[in-house]
């Protein structure tokens, strides 16, 4: 068998689909790519939210002996969440949103005006509570409520956790 | 068949391997990513309840051994091991520590200028943290950094050598009520020493020879020094802060509690989130 070159029909059909396949190759790694970086822009945002809750939950274990107040420890409206905890001291942190994120406030219990107010956590589309009560009759030490808290981004991811209350907090 | 089709072949071969290849490694970056996000909220959720779970062991041993601590006349910090349990949770390894230190046996965060030698037995760190927790509302959260001690740290942070909560205050945190308690059967000699010394006594040599035998001290509560200035030296504690170290995989939970005696039962003071 005599090898003979290619000619320019099989050439130029070479590069044609050389071309064709490149083509669907970059557009399919693209694809990839950014579907990671939105699965990295999701997770980033999952681990930012879960570090919101983590200062909830924070604030939720740092307490001082209950003193005889008539307030409740915590207290929960519909989108604001607020704690006599401690800060450097006691404080009363409060959790709320503010158009697209979530801030936390805190002041000394007995000056609310000396007000610290840091940004928790941006791109927020709902900062839900629900403070469920206890499924069966509590014993004095059991826990008295379970506060839920979902916070859910802007393109739908959420996070969610549980904190359980006693009774001396919603008193 | 000839050498086109198969040239053909070949250059599909490769673009759908080097297609193939960079979808799988992306494809298993994004799940590794997220199994390990998944399991260290997990494991956080975990030790946060292992760590919840350690009120009732704190209590119990508040109620039975804490009164007969005694500690080696050689110790710098007045620290007792309560737990320290491996186990297994959900199929990952944890742990759980709890450490006891002995308010009664620190020189008190805020002891007046009449109790200048307790103070002269404190590094000069703790001295400075003692000027900064002077005034304020007590709690180790009100310094900034090394504050709460470590079960295994040799030198003492400023929470093993600083009691912030004696003497135990009144409900409302800013009126402090009673005497300054030295444990004699825990505080560091020097402590002790320093407490002689200041009220114009000697005998700590029994008390040092009692610890090192492992027995208390024979001493009857003892009311030192005038209305300024009284210690009141004793064999147990009325408070005690208590570290919990819970650690589920790679995550811990941290608390620092405080502990006071009232009447027969035991009362959480404070409850402090140790740094994550």
């Amino acid at each position: 068998m005599t090898p003979r070159a290619m000619t320019l029909i099989e050439l130029l059909l070479a590069l044609t689909l050389l071309s064709g396949l490149t083509a669907v190759g970059v557009t399919w790694t693209v694809t990839l790519s950014r579907t990671a970086v939105e699965s990295d822009a999701a997770a980033a945002w999952t681990a930012a939210a879960q570090s919101a809750l983590d200062r909830v939950a924070d604030d939720l274990l740092a307490r001082d002996a209950p003193a005889a107040r008539s307030q409740p420890r915590v207290t929960v409206a519909a989108d604001r969440l607020a704690v006599l905890t401690r800060d450097a001291g006691p404080a009363r942190a409060a959790f709320a949103l503010d158009g697209r994120r979530l801030y936390r406030s805190t002041a000394p219990p007995d000056d609310p005006r000396a007000e610290d107010r840091r940004l928790l956590l941006d791109r927020v589309g709902a900062f839900d509570l629900r403070v469920d009560p206890p499924i069966e009759a509590a014993t004095q030490n059991a826990p008295a409520h379970t506060l839920t808290l979902v916070i859910t981004s802007d393109d739908g991811t959420s996070v969610q956790r549980r904190f359980r209350l006693t009774r001396e907090d919603v008193r | 068949m000839t050498r086109r089709p198969r040239a053909i072949a070949l250059l599909l071969v490769l673009v759908l391997l080097v297609t193939g290849a960079t979808a799988a490694t992306i494809a298993a970056r994004i799940g590794v990513t997220h199994a390990l996000a998944r399991d260290t909220r997990l494991h956080a959720r975990l030790a946060d309840d292992l760590r919840a779970a350690c009120d009732g062991p704190i209590l119990a041993w508040l109620q039975t051994e804490a009164d007969g601590t005694v500690l080696p006349p050689d110790v710098r910090q007045p620290r007792v091991a309560v737990l320290d349990d491996a186990l297994v949770l959900a199929g990952v390894p944890a742990r759980v520590r709890i450490t006891a230190w002995d308010q009664a046996g620190m020189v008190p965060a805020s002891a007046s200028a009449a109790l200048g030698l307790l103070v002269a037995t404190l590094p000069p760190d703790a001295r400075r943290a003692r000027d900064a927790l002077r005034g304020a509302a007590p709690g180790l959260d009100a310094l900034t950094a090394a504050r709460f001690p470590h079960p295994d740290d040799d030198r003492p942070a400023v929470g093993a050598l600083l009691a912030t909560h004696n003497p135990v205050p009144a409900t409302n945190p800013r009126q402090r009520t009673g005497a300054v308690t030295i444990n004699v059967n825990t505080a560091p000699l020097d402590l002790v020493a320093a407490v002689f010394a200041n009220a114009g006594l000697s005998g700590v040599e029994r008390i040092r020879d009692a610890r090192a035998a492992g027995d208390p001290a024979g001493l009857q509560s003892l009311s030192l020094g005038d209305q300024d200035a009284t210690v009141l030296l004793a064999g147990r504690s009325p408070a005690w802060a208590v570290r919990v170290d819970a650690t589920v995989g790679r995550a811990t939970s941290s608390s620092w509690l405080i502990l006071a005696r009232t009447g027969s039962e035991w009362e959480v003071l404070q409850r402090l989130v140790v740094d994550r």
